[in-house]
């Protein structure tokens, strides 16, 4: 799985470090209000098929919470899991292409949630590819009071 | 001539009355889907219907999955003839997408969710109606088709409260969802129809409630254990094998128990295939020690006996097993 390098340092830095925006200290990042932070990361996959697991940090007593995961696959086949900290499943999806197909196809598959005082803790999101050759973006927004 | 004239005219009278009538038979005779929507430039003028073959799949996109497409008009409606289906009663979902997207696109939340599911088969007259709203499925009433409606009652409970849910303290959220089981699983209880009934009990999220409810989920497998469908059984499949049939019990229970008779009686075949019958207690010992690769001296010493007994032994044990060395009784293992 080729995650952008660039993509991915930034969003686990800041995955990490959400009391950044929290002290109001100046971040590098698309400020949606004066607390909230947009993460964005980026997952190519070429034909792969090794499952990867992203955790989202949410601290206790964020204000909001809102998720989009964007997926496009164009070989292959595309599972989306996402977990709360209570590990109670809160959503999920497939995209897939057909087998035999003889022409180049693209199946595209999104989630939109969003909570208001999310439970706190690791948000998981599993990633789980067969022979998969696309694209997946996950965007998070995060708010606090 | 005239005769002739006024046969003609009869006769087309006739046929002039009858035609019309023929074709409404035909017309209420054949099975369709068709609809209303009400949807604004963004969306593509096209809908899809798909062939959802298990609940698990509900959120599965795929070209292969598309049975039909139907163009909306520009007032919005659609139409799908839909006497190809089966004739029992399955899950179909219906989803739009916007214009520049691939047919087969899936959203699923927010403001452009874009499908919906309902109950079919090739007999059904069903006629939908979605009211203008954001996402265009939002709301969606049936004219004629009580099934539906009734599903639909299980997608619009589960919408509201999950649209509760989002927007409310953690508190709350737990008493909307907490709430939201239990009507859940009253419909699950009391629904006469096995696809709304089943439809309910996925959208309990059994996988995490089971276990504080699992006599409702045992209840609903039990109620309709005689559904010979995937349907059920991809369902069945989630549910603890002590909790799918006493018929999987017993049937795990005699594989475990032919198994161990089996590797009993081989392990029995082989070690008489191989000999070991013919030697005495005392060889047979013997025999342990000598696989495991001890000297004469070690066998001696262990069993407190002169080193030209164990030789004696040892000579014995290869005649009655048929080996040259103690590298052939190693690898007798």
């Amino acid at each position: 799985m080729k995650i952008q390098a660039a993509f991915s340092l930034i969003a686990a830095l800041l995955l990490h470090v959400p009391l950044v925006a929290q002290n109001g200290k100046p971040t590098q990042f698309s400020m949606q209000q004066e607390a909230a932070m947009d993460l964005h990361r980026t997952i190519e996959l070429d034909n792969d098929s090794k499952p990867a697991e992203i955790t989202l940090s949410i601290k206790p007593g964020e204000r909001s919470f809102d998720l989009s995961i964007f997926t496009m696959v164009s070989e292959g086949k595309l599972a989306i899991e996402v977990y709360d900290p209570n590990k109670t499943k809160q959503g999920s999806f497939t995209v897939g292409t057909q087998l035999d197909a003889g022409k180049k196809e693209l199946v595209r598959g999104n989630l939109e949630k969003s909570w208001i005082e999310p439970i706190g803790g690791d948000w998981k999101v599993k990633i789980i590819p067969s022979y998969a050759t696309g694209r997946i973006e996950i965007h998070t927004l995060t708010a606090v009071y | 001539m005239k005769f002739t004239h006024l046969g003609y005219a009869i006769a087309m009278v006739f046929i002039g009355g009858l035609v019309p009538n023929v074709c409404k038979a035909q017309s209420e005779s054949s099975a369709y889907i068709s609809g209303h929507l009400s949807l604004n430039k963004s969306w593509d003028s096209t809908i899809y219907l798909s062939h959802i073959p298990t609940f698990d799949d509900m959120y599965v996109m795929s070209n292969d999955m598309i049975l039909a497409k139907a163009d909306i008009d520009s007032l919005g409606y659609f139409f799908f003839d839909v006497d190809f289906l089966p004739e029992e009663e399955n899950l179909y979902r219906l989803h739009i997408v916007k214009k520049d997207d691939t047919p087969a696109t899936l959203i699923i939340g927010g403001k452009d969710e874009n499908h919906h599911f309902l109950i079919a088969n090739r007999f059904s007259q069903i006629f939908l109606d979605g009211a203008p709203e954001k996402p265009p499925f939002k709301t969606i009433s049936y004219r004629n088709s009580s099934v539906n409606s009734e599903f639909q009652v299980i997608t619009e409970m589960v919408s509201r409260a999950d649209s509760v849910a989002s927007k409310s303290t953690a508190a709350k959220r737990r008493l909307v969802e907490d709430q939201l089981l239990t009507n859940l699983l009253n419909i699950a209880d009391t629904s006469s129809h096995f696809l709304v009934s089943l439809h309910a009990i996925y959208r309990s999220k059994f996988e995490s409630n089971y276990g504080s409810n699992s006599d409702k989920y045992d209840a609903f497998l039990e109620r309709w254990r005689k559904q010979d469908n995937p349907y059920y059984s991809s369902f069945a499949k989630h549910i603890p094998s002590s909790h799918t049939s006493h018929i999987g019990v017993w049937a795990s229970f005699l594989t475990v128990l032919f198994a161990a008779v089996g590797f009993l009686f081989f392990r029995r075949g082989s070690r008489e295939s191989k000999g070991l019958e013919k030697l005495s207690v005392q060889e047979r010992k013997v025999f342990q020690f000598l696989q495991e690769g001890a000297s004469n001296k070690e066998i001696s010493e262990h069993f407190n006996i002169e080193m030209s007994t164990v030789k004696t032994h040892v000579s014995s044990i290869y005649a009655k097993l048929k080996v040259r060395s103690r590298k052939d009784v190693v690898n007798m293992k």
